[in-house]
């Protein structure tokens, strides 16, 4: 496993995650999808806020929170939950104040998740 | 080894119970949508669905009432999959003819749990429908 500090995904879920699924192979497969499918809900969100679309914010900020707490990005999963309340709300406000945390996040989320594929996923 | 349908829209969760079915030894069938999920059941009459309730085209909800209705597909077990643990949801999952529930995120374990419990009674099924 990759030595990165402040780690925004937590190490201990995906070494969970590989108890779960039986080896590391299994888990690299899952983050691969992980950050195909993120980068993308990133980028949908992103636009969404940009169209002021709160319900395809709502939608694609719930599909980001369930992968992101899958993979052990809580914070991000934390920050989407936010995200997905304040589209419901129609919440504009709270959606402009989540902006900077959830770009900030989602970005180093999807650098750490990058770095494990690229390197391979050892959590022994 | 039996066929079990995944109707899921999140390609991460997809993947998750992709992995954990086909590596206990059964087959996965996956749909994206409700309606695809549908397609795939009146098609393969799998063993169990594995049915989301947060679609993006049917919700979970009306998917399984259509599935329900149709002859063909009638008596397959469908369990449902929620993140909504909210009261009464239970209820409704009942009424709208779901055969049992899992709550996301799940472990493994609980998931072949979920199947396992249906998994006898539709192989009975189908061997007494060939003997009659």
């Amino acid at each position: 496993m990759a030595e990165i500090r402040h780690h925004a995904i937590d190490l201990r879920k995906l070494r969970d995650l590989r108890d779960m699924l039986g080896d590391d192979e299994a888990v690299l497969e899952v983050l691969e999808v992980y950050s195909t499918s993120a980068s993308e809900g990133v980028q949908v969100i992103r636009d969404a806020m940009e169209r002021r679309n709160d319900e395809a914010i709502g939608a694609a900020a719930h599909r980001l929170k369930s992968s992101s707490f899958a993979i052990g990005a809580a914070v991000l999963g934390q920050l989407c939950a936010e995200l997905e309340a304040a589209a419901a709300a129609r919440d504009w406000t709270a959606i402009d104040n989540a902006r900077p945390a959830f770009e900030e996040h989602s970005a180093r989320v999807l650098s750490e998740a990058r770095l494990l594929c690229g390197i391979g996923v050892r959590t022994a | 080894m039996a066929q079990i349908l995944v109707v899921e829209d999140n390609a991460v969760n997809m993947r998750l119970a992709s992995i954990m079915l086909t590596r206990s030894g059964h087959e996965v069938l996956g749909a994206e949508n409700a309606m695809d999920g549908i397609r795939l059941a009146q098609a393969h009459r799998p063993d169990v669905i594995l049915m989301d309730i947060q679609l993006p085209d049917l919700d979970g909800f009306e998917a399984t009432r259509r599935l329900k209705q149709d002859a063909a597909t009638m008596s397959i077990p469908i369990i449902a999959v929620t993140a909504h643990a909210m009261r009464g949801d239970e209820s409704r999952l009942k009424a709208a003819g779901c055969d049992g529930y899992l709550a996301k995120p799940y472990r493994r374990a609980e998931l072949l749990e979920a199947i396992g419990a249906w998994l006898q009674p539709a192989a009975q099924s189908r061997a007494g429908a060939a003997i009659t």
